[in-house]
């Protein structure tokens, strides 16, 4: 809700060198709702003095790689993918709205100072073995929360092997580590990649110094890795794709800001070319943006995909948030995504493998998960010096805004208003979950849920949908209360809305073995008290239904007392939280703050 | 001694403290996006 939060704060115009907002989320168009949110947001883009990108215009990631990204500068992103920037040599970090709204007012943003762990990279990818393989080889080494509060730095001679969409396709899955970000050099490599998008006077040379010392290091030899798959349903759950070779597959689905780049499709096409896929085997592409669409129509090898009997799709997210092209029940269904959350495709039952271009498009001929490596002939692809520039579909910023009217429709409803915190917490553990539960568990995306993102209280009704569906109505009807989880709680998306619509339902603290960072920053913003258990073995002692006492007087020592009416027992909880975060809490959120701030 | 690429960025950035791992900072930031579903 980062445009409905930037209004509040009440100033005439960003204060960023750069902002653009993207419109790729939303644009299935089922009824009024999303059209009428994309013509709020391209108002509020000329209002405020924003570049727009246009629906259909491409997915942000991708575009902001293509048009904008510079080595060297700071990007704040409401989305959970933005780390995609760092492909170029940016620190790129996803954030909840109400932080990236702070920023465009002109506010610093705030975290921890991450460790920084050194991805030292040897050797030369192998034919058939992709960019995708290599964040899956992170993943498989250090799991969703190997990179919590940490930065994944890539050095080491492999590093000028890849290409800079190769190197957006690390950058970008390197979020699904709980990475704060990941970030390549800017070298010569980034060079020619900025003057084939002619932004060659943007680059600079940028490097770690010969002497830097790092907190960790990884090391992955590129010449060893091999075609790997992420099994249902997380993202770190990563096996080699011989391990599950030969498992029918019902749907293919290539895109995605993770790998919807011109040189993934081109790989696609030419694998597919001359060929059919199997015939009960889906496929669909999700083109990453126009420039990518209009290379692939001018080369000839657009007609490769569809001759095969691929369905081209727009460029937009789609079927990666559940937006359309849902599977069938029971589906294995094989995506080039970044996530394979439970019910994140649409279909419940649907088990979904995350793979590389590669991977997928030869087990879209084969109709089951097929390694690669079995083709043949890696097929040659050439990839433009030049790429044909055509900004027509990105309105620039605006000067004269005077006049400028926002248009909003009848979905988009005001901000919620919430009140301070009271000293003592109480009330009921309205659900007790475990360990990783992600943004899509807590407030789900897809077809149906994302276009309520306008409306706070209709998107409340499904806030755990998936795993409770009586949790909104419970949770009202005992006016609020706790919720207890394991660790990594919050895993996956920069969705404010997972705290956001919580709160609206009374949410009053979260207590967990551990938080997922950006999560734990949108709980704070909007004044839901995020507690760890001091000792972990605390958690099997509480249970849903438990009516607890939570006492938040000594919560500047670090420390606050839970006490467990039900079952007679106390508990330490500790937080994480700084003196400025604490201070956002009991104000019940950031918001007040910042308008503050800027009155 | 020598600094990491993530180091020599955030410092360029920095507004409030220092590069002292798991301590609170603050930077300036040069550039947003935003994406519909979350921009609303």
């Amino acid at each position: 809700m980062a445009y409905l939060q930037f209004e509040a704060i009440g100033i005439p115009r960003i204060k960023t060198e750069l902002s653009v907002s993207y419109v790729d989320h939303n644009t299935l168009q089922t009824d009024f709702k999303n059209p009428d949110d994309h013509r709020y947001l391209q108002s509020i883009a000329a209002k405020y003095g924003l570049y727009f990108s246009r629906p259909g215009n491409g997915i942000c990631h991708q575009l902001h790689l293509e048009r904008f990204a510079r080595p060297g500068k700071t990007l704040l992103g409401s989305d959970s993918h933005t780390p995609t920037g760092g492909g170029v040599g940016m620190i790129a970090i996803g954030a909840g709205g109400l932080d990236v709204a702070a920023a465009m007012a002109g506010d610093e943003f705030y975290l921890k100072m991450p460790k920084i762990v050194n991805v030292f990279l040897t050797g030369k990818l192998p034919d058939f073995v992709s960019a995708k393989d290599v964040i899956l080889e992170v993943l498989r080494r250090i799991g969703v929360k190997g990179g919590v509060n940490k930065v994944l730095e890539y050095t080491g001679p492999g590093v000028k092997t890849l290409t800079v969409p190769e190197r957006g396709t690390i950058t970008n899955m390197g979020t699904e580590t709980g990475a704060t970000t990941s970030i390549f050099p800017s070298d010569n490599v980034t060079k020619e990649f900025l003057i084939s998008q002619e932004r060659g006077d943007q680059w600079i040379q940028l490097e770690p110094d010969e002497d830097a010392v790092y907190d960790e290091t990884i090391k992955i030899n590129l010449s060893e890795l091999v075609p790997l798959v992420s099994l249902p349903h997380s993202p770190g759950n990563v096996k080699t794709v011989k391990e599950v070779e030969g498992l029918k597959v019902d749907q293919v689905c290539i895109g995605s800001c993770t790998n919807s780049s011109l040189r993934d499709l081109k790989i696609s096409a030419n694998i597919l070319k001359g060929k059919t896929i199997n015939e009960h085997t889906v496929l669909t592409v999700s083109p990453g943006s126009r420039q990518v669409v209009d290379h692939m129509i001018k080369s000839g090898e657009m007609a490769y995909l569809i001759e095969a009997g691929a369905r081209i799709l727009e460029n937009a997210c789609g079927p990666c948030i559940g937006m359309g092209l849902a599977p069938k029940s029971d589906a294995v269904t094989l995506r080039t995504f970044n996530r394979n959350f439970l019910g994140r495709s649409g279909t419940e039952s649907a088990q979904t493998y995350l793979v590389s271009p590669e991977t997928a498009a030869v087990s879209a001929i084969h109709g089951k998960i097929t390694d690669p490596r079995s083709f043949g002939n890696l097929p040659e692809i050439k990839m433009p010096k030049k790429f044909m520039i055509n900004d027509n579909m990105i309105i620039p910023p605006k000067e004269d805004t005077d006049s400028i009217e926002i248009v909003r429709g009848p979905n988009i409803k005001p901000l919620p208003e919430f009140n301070p915190l009271q000293d003592k917490l109480e009330g009921e553990i309205l659900l007790k979950v475990g360990d990783d539960i992600t943004t899509d568990a807590i407030m789900p995306a897809g077809a149906e849920i994302l276009p309520l993102r306008s409306n706070i209280p209709e998107i409340s009704k499904f806030v755990f949908n998936i795993v409770d569906p009586t949790f909104p109505e419970r949770s009202l009807e005992k006016q609020g209360g706790f919720i207890v989880g394991g660790d990594n709680y919050g895993q996956g998306s920069s969705r404010e809305h997972a705290a956001i619509a919580p709160k609206y339902l009374g949410l009053k603290a979260v207590i967990v073995k551990s938080f997922a960072r950006i999560h734990l920053a949108n709980l704070i913003n909007f004044g839901i008290v995020p507690l760890t258990f001091v000792n972990k073995d605390d958690y099997d002692k509480i249970e849903q239904g438990d009516k607890i006492e939570v006492d938040l007087t000594t919560i500047d020592s670090g420390n606050v007392t839970l006490k467990n009416l039900t079952k007679g027992t106390e508990s330490n909880l500790a937080h994480s939280l700084s003196e400025t975060e604490i201070k956002v809490l009991k104000a019940g959120g950031k918001l007040p703050s910042i308008k503050q701030r800027h009155s | 001694m020598g600094k990491t690429l993530t180091e020599k960025i955030i410092k360029s950035h920095l507004v409030e403290g220092t590069l002292e791992r798991g301590s609170v900072i603050s930077i300036t930031i040069n550039q947003t996006l935003t994406q519909d579903a979350t921009g609303i």
